[in-house]
């Protein structure tokens, strides 16, 4: 039995690494997930037996701590200072003396404590790897290759990259920040002793890219139900009758996830429908009053987010599933998210934006449509077609559904990652039955 | 006149309990702590974990020549180890006493023992400076270990029974002694006494079931758990019962048995049969793991005629083997080697 450490930015820690954690529980690993502090949430938890740590960084020596306090410390001058400027108190010489003042402190936390190239998280987090004295380390997604390649090498263990999207392509990043990180997947991947992805597209690119082994795809999938589960719930919350149909939005609400585009679509739906949206996010209440305006309000709603094992039977009383992902930029281009999957084990047939993955899945399946979200029309024909289809022969979507359903289900995912482990194990044994030179 | 230190913490008395027991055969010995009188009488010198404290902590340590630190923590108090090789070039002797998480390795306890606390401990409560510990064990004059269970961790360790205050425990035994005799004819309900620091580190749940399960078979026996309280009050809670069960999870007895078997109550434990060879034959302890309790105290409680002699074998067992005299003089002999 070996120890696994797996780290990750997430603050709600994907429901991708729950289910990889637990599966290694499982064959026997004992799995740490060390995840991003969350105020109001247990530094330390234990779910379904993974050990989660959500980490808080603390100075690892007496000199760091020093140099924090120190820092702190005059910040906080600085701070009240400002404050006295702003009350006028101090003349324009003295305002430009605290301003060069206050960029020194940044230089003392950014550059002067850099060890290993690191920051002082990832100092700081580097001593927490070191304490769990991992048997493999697992790096979920760019930000944490760089700190678990260090303790990789510093530990003499193997590493698994997995990285869950193109992140040097996520559109929001200024050019500096894309090149930077580049620069440290370019460097970093080489040292991994696996590298697996979410789909054959971004395993493709990572590979050419990088100049790697084709990474291994694990699909963000989840567990197998061999039947649907008969549930109204969205209807009862919504308070609606059968004769309206419920097209499905669930996830993270953003105006980066083409909502606005989904929403100008379904005003051109023709059939009787209801748009839900189900889940959580900073673009709520910016959305909920541009529907107000259109006067949709009857016919769009907004639902809070669900916790993760009751989500299947909200998402099974929905008719359509839809993925509105407009293609943005590369790592939009190929997205596989979690709700394709979660779509198909509730057996709701999908409509989504016209991207690759989404459409090997959907259409070569025979699970729904695709279509080009920008075009608003073209994306509410999608809609109204799966609709009336629903209507008018609803066993064409269940069948394809019931045999996606056993193609994309957690439980083949979990054989490839059980086998990436085993395979490391393997390699391990042999090396340390090398002869000495 | 040997002058030693004891600290600066005071892990269930010890450094207080070694120090007075010390200076009873001739040492100039005192602990100077952070730590209250928790478990023990009051220390030498109570200091705070300040800026003030540490300094006077290290203008204190500068008269000793022996160094008797505890739980992994020297006279930089958390700080750091480098006062260790600073203490050795200035001629001091230097001893390490190791009381369970600051040496034992969590993953290898995981890996390779069937029942461990460690698998239940979360967050883990290793010490964070544990790999340097180990990589210093050579550093110091000595190591000593509180149960033979570290010995895998410190091989060239002694292990150094926990110390007890014998006279304080003795008469609380015989206090509540004497008042289980005078309700004995009334009582018939078996008490028995555990007291974790940790439920999940000592197995509580599994205490718990094997109590409900000879209540729902008839036998008449109720739980005393003991927590939060003094130690005193603790210990006559202890003292009030007829059984006590300490750990089953560990694979060695802790400070809970120790007590328990001076206050003259037989005691159920964990003691893995690999650690059996390192404890006198004299050990009075009874055995059980989360798999077995119910059988073992199903046999104990259905056998009070065993009690007695279970009572006055842990009593001289404890005086033997764990009076602050006995073990102070163990340690002391460690000091005077080359």
């Amino acid at each position: 039995m070996s120890r696994i450490v797996m780290v990750t930015d997430d603050k709600k820690i994907d429901r991708r690494i729950i289910q990889q954690a637990k599966s290694l529980t499982d064959i026997g690993h004992h799995v740490i997930v060390i995840s991003r502090w969350l105020p109001g949430e247990k530094d330390f938890d234990i779910v379904d037996d993974i050990r989660i740590e959500r980490f808080n960084p603390q100075p690892t020596s007496f000199t760091e701590k020093m140099l924090l306090q120190f820092s702190r410390s005059f910040l906080d001058f600085i701070k009240f200072r400002s404050e006295k400027i702003r009350d006028h108190s101090f003349d324009a010489q003295q305002t430009e003396k605290l301003r060069l003042i206050s960029k020194f402190d940044f230089v003392l936390l950014s550059v002067l404590p850099r060890r290993w190239g690191l920051s002082f998280h990832e100092r700081a987090l580097l001593g927490r790897l070191k304490f769990y004295r991992p048997d493999y380390l697992q790096a979920h997604d760019l930000p944490q290759l760089r700190v678990c390649a260090v303790a990789a090498r510093i530990m003499s263990i193997p590493l698994v990259y997995d990285t869950h999207e193109m992140y040097t392509e996520i559109g929001t990043l200024s050019k500096v920040d894309r090149f930077r990180l580049r620069k440290i997947e370019k460097k970093y991947i080489q040292s991994c002793d696996a590298v697996i992805t979410v789909n054959p597209y971004i395993s493709e690119l990572l590979a050419s890219r990088y100049r790697i082994t084709l990474p291994t795809v694990v699909l963000n999938s989840i567990g197998y139900r061999p039947t649907k589960e008969r549930t109204d719930k969205l209807r009862l919350a919504l308070n609606l009758d059968q004769s309206h149909k419920i097209i499905l939005y669930q996830g993270w609400i953003s105006k980066h996830r083409g909502i606005e585009m989904l929403i100008e679509s379904f005003e051109k739906v023709k059939h009787q429908a209801h748009l839900v949206f189900l889940g959580y996010g900073e673009d709520v209440s910016s959305l909920s009053q541009a529907i107000k305006e259109r006067g949709l309000s009857e016919r769009i709603h907004f639902l809070p987010e669900v916790p993760q094992d009751e989500l299947r039977s909200w998402t099974s009383s929905a008719d359509v599933g839809v993925i509105p992902y407009p293609n943005i930029d590369l790592n939009h281009q190929y997205c596989s998210p979690n709700k394709l999957f979660e779509f198909i084990q509730a057996r709701v047939p999908i409509v989504a934006n016209d991207l690759p993955f989404l459409r090997d899945v959907i259409t070569h399946h025979n699970i729904g449509r695709v279509a080009n979200v920008a075009n608003s029309q073209l994306f509410a024909d999608a809609l109204d077609s799966v609709l009336y289809q629903i209507a008018r022969q609803p066993e064409t979507f269940e069948i394809s559904l019931d045999t996606a359903s056993q193609k994309f289900c957690w439980e083949n995912d979990a054989i490839v990652l059980k086998a990436i482990y085993k395979n490391l194990e393997t390699d391990k044994t042999q090396l340390t039955k090398l002869p000495n030179a | 006149m040997v002058r030693v230190f004891h600290g600066p913490n005071n892990v269930a008395g010890a450094a207080e309990l070694l120090a007075r027991a010390q200076r009873d055969f001739g040492y100039d010995a005192r602990s100077i702590c952070f730590d209250g009188p928790q478990f023990s009488g009051p220390v030498d010198q109570q200091i705070s974990l300040n800026v003030r404290g540490r300094i006077s902590l290290l203008l204190a340590a500068r008269q000793f020549d022996v160094f008797h630190f505890y739980f992994g923590n020297t006279l930089f108090a958390g700080l750091g180890l480098q006062d260790v090789r600073l203490l050795k070039s200035l001629g001091k002797k230097v001893f390490m006493y190791f009381c369970g998480c600051d040496i034992r390795d969590s993953k290898s306890v995981i890996e390779n023992q069937h029942f461990s606390a460690c698998a239940n401990c979360w967050p883990q409560k290793c010490h964070p400076r544990r790999d340097e510990l180990e990589s210093m064990l050579d550093d110091f004059d000595g190591v000593f270990v509180s149960t033979p269970d570290l010995l895998e961790f410190a091989p060239k360790a002694t292990w150094l029974p926990q110390p007890i205050d014998l006279e304080l425990l003795s008469k609380i035994g015989q206090e509540e002694l004497s008042k289980k005799k005078d309700s004995d004819s009334t009582r018939r309900i078996v008490r028995v006494a555990h007291a974790p620091s940790s439920r999940s580190l000592k197995g509580t749940s599994e205490v718990r079931q094997a109590i409900e399960a000879l209540q729902r078979r008839g036998h008449e026996i109720e739980l005393i758990l003991i927590e939060g309280r003094t130690y005193k009050d603790a210990l006559s809670m202890c003292a009030s019962a007829d059984i006590a069960i300490d750990q089953l999870l560990i694979g060695s007895y802790g400070q809970f048995s120790v007590e328990a078997m001076a206050l003259g109550l037989p005691v159920i434990c964990y003691i893995r049969d690999d650690l059996r060879s390192h404890y006198p034959a004299t050990l009075p302890i009874v055995s059980a793991t989360p798999s077995n309790i119910i059988d073992v105290l199903t046999a104990l409680v259905t056998n009070p005629s065993s009690w007695d002699d279970l009572s006055k074998s842990g009593k001289t067992y404890v005086q033997q083997h764990h009076s602050s005299e006995v073990v102070g003089r163990i340690a002391s002999a460690m000091y005077s080697l080359p």
